[in-house]
């Protein structure tokens, strides 16, 4: 856990123009509109929740509230309302602020990813190891799911990084298009084609771009549409031709308009039908297993709709009543 | 240049700014969101302190108008700050309520500066907000015959030149007043002479103000006209700043009182020739 002795704080106003902003603060985006909104809220309601501080020689650092700070900076307020604690380590710095943020207004994801490079490298400082994800999430306050998001976003190129800065730089009111979602959402799916059908993805790059050329034309409608270019690429889970799943791929990868519904419907469709219709047969099989031995529990109803299946499967398998 | 509370995405648009206003306007080093009164709850994000004592400021921001910034007008109002405040924003074609936003703006007398890739272009001209403050002149109360020429006086004096709006309606005053001066020897409305004195038959239309209104006061028959002494009075008082073109202010202390002297001098001088239209009525001027 984060050392920093809470119960020793104390609330004081403090000079806005002795306070200096934290170098390790993890918010790289601080949306106009976000901050005119509070500016706004503190004008006519003040501060009304502390910043936090600690204190360096004679200025003091802030551990939390930047926003809040800026906003009495500009409304050319002369105190803000802080609470004073002890200079905590640097990991303690970045850990404190990683659970502030998690219990309360979230980071943008990536703002997160941007810094937990540098928790990893304190933390196996720390304990003289590289922490695992469960200790990496017990620590920042985020979930594992979070982290391995996260750890999707950092390892994108760095042009691809500057395309989701670019994105959070836009008021959140705005439809933001190229999200943290759809990245994540592209190199998860990228990393199940690269996994199963290595030989499909000639250039990870060149095929990154074009599909956020198709995402941005609609041609792919939706970041989900990705789980199904996944599905493409496990063919063979369903027994599915392989050949065609990665002739679809190509083309997907090639093609103009051609989307991942097209490649999904052209490929792997029927295969996946057919699995998702045994699964429901099975499960109705197990269930009518419950009827043989309990035969009291067919109702009415029940009854009518045994009968319309009855019917139904003998006209298929050709044994009429 | 750094910023404290300026969001990252915003810092082009100020620094394009700063460029325009010194190559525009000639103002340079800008000072940063720095305070420009103690008493004003709000830092522009530029401003300078012209030579004419006026602050020029300049807000950046993504759209042209917002609450907050309503607030700062009214208070610079009240304050009767001489500020001329601009709001930068980029030009782009999905800036949020544009059109509303653009239009309080002028309204509240904020100028606006759109800056895009090509450069910078200013919208609206800011007006002084200490300036625009003043009373409006409710003008249905004036005969249809002065009102063009009272809006044109209260658009000068909210424009920046508050001397020359005076002047406009001291011109109305004294243009009146004259009139009054015919009217009333013509009328038989000034006293008989004493022996060794001459009624004056000099023209009330030539020659300079205040020698015809200091003898009109002194013909006038009060006794027939003791509606008139009130207003007439009150024209003389105002007589010696009919003339004055001021100096301009050097400092942000004299302009702030200048202003506060001009805006009640504009009102005063509406109210005056208002009286004076009433009083004069029973002439027919």
């Amino acid at each position: 856990m984060t050392r920093i002795d809470a119960e020793n704080a104390t609330l004081r106003e403090i000079p806005v123009e002795r306070i200096d902003r934290n170098p390790e603060n993890p918010r790289i985006v601080f949306r106009p509109t976000e901050l005119e909104e509070l500016l706004e809220s503190i004008r006519v309601y003040g501060v009304q929740v502390p910043i936090s501080l600690y204190k360096e020689g004679t200025r003091f650092v802030l551990i939390d509230g930047e926003r809040r700070w800026r906003c009495c900076l500009k409304l050319n307020k002369k105190t803000i309302p802080a609470l004073v604690q002890d200079k905590p380590t640097p990991l303690d710095n970045l850990l404190l602020m990683f659970n502030i943020h998690s219990l309360r207004e979230q980071w943008d994801l990536f703002t997160v990813a941007v810094k937990l490079p540098r928790v990893i490298d304190l933390l196996e400082h720390d304990i003289g190891r590289r922490p695992n994800e469960r200790e990496l999430a017990a620590r920042t306050g985020l979930s594992r799911g979070v982290i391995r998001r996260c750890k999707l976003l950092m390892e994108l190129p760095d042009p691809y990084k500057d395309e989701i800065r670019k994105e959070l730089n836009k008021p959140k009111a705005q439809a933001h298009k190229l999200t943290e979602d759809f990245f994540i959402e592209m190199e998860r799916s990228l990393k199940t084609v690269e996994r199963a059908l290595p030989q499909v993805i000639d250039d990870k790059d060149r095929v990154r771009d074009v599909l956020i050329e198709k995402y941005r034309k609609g041609t792919i409608r939706n970041v989900t549409d990705f789980r199904d270019m996944s599905k493409i690429a496990r063919a063979e889970y369903v027994q599915a031709d392989t050949n065609v799943a990665k002739f679809a791929l190509d083309q997907l990868f090639n093609r103009n308009n051609y989307s991942i519904e097209d490649a999904y419907r052209d490929s792997v469709s029927e295969a996946y039908s057919e699995r998702t219709f045994l699964g429901q047969v099975t499960m109705v099989i197990e269930q009518l297993d419950f009827f043989t031995s309990s035969p009291d529990h067919v109702t009415d109803e029940i009854r009518r709709a045994m009968e319309k299946l009855y019917d139904k499967l003998a006209k298929i398998l050709g044994r009429e009543r | 240049m750094s910023y404290r509370y300026l969001p990252a995405q915003l810092h082009a648009t100020a620094d394009a700014t700063m460029d325009f206003f010194r190559d525009s306007f000639g103002l340079q080093n800008a000072r940063v969101e720095e305070e420009i009164n103690k008493k004003l709850g709000y830092r522009p994000t530029l401003h300078w302190l012209t030579r004419q004592g006026y602050l020029v400021c300049v807000d950046v921001r993504e759209s042209p108008f917002s609450p907050t910034l309503e607030s700062v007008v009214s208070d610079c109002m009240q304050q009767c700050l001489p500020v001329k405040l601009f709001v930068a924003f980029p030009g782009k074609p999905d800036v949020p309520d544009y059109k509303r936003n653009s239009d309080r703006a002028r309204e509240k007398g904020v100028g606006v500066v759109e800056v895009t890739d090509a450069g910078c272009a200013v919208v609206y001209e800011a007006l002084p907000l200490s300036l625009i403050g003043v009373r409006p002149i409710d003008k249905k109360l004036y005969p249809p015959k002065y009102r063009s020429d009272l809006a044109h006086a209260e658009a000068t004096f909210k424009s920046g030149s508050p001397e020359k709006g005076c002047s406009l309606l001291y011109d109305e005053i004294e243009d009146l007043s004259r009139k009054i001066g015919e009217k009333t020897r013509s009328k038989g409305l000034w006293r008989a002479p004493k022996p060794g004195e001459n009624l004056p038959m000099s023209q009330f239309n030539k020659g300079q103000w205040r020698p015809k209104m200091e003898l009109l006061m002194l013909w006038l028959d009060w006794r027939k006209c003791k509606y008139l002494k009130d207003s007439l009075q009150r024209v003389v008082s105002v007589i010696p700043h009919r003339n004055e073109s001021g100096h301009k202010p050097a400092t942000l202390e004299v302009r702030i009182r200048r202003d506060r002297e001009i805006k009640t001098r504009f009102e005063a001088a509406a109210d005056l020739l208002l009286d004076l239209i009433t009083a004069a009525r029973p002439l027919r001027v």
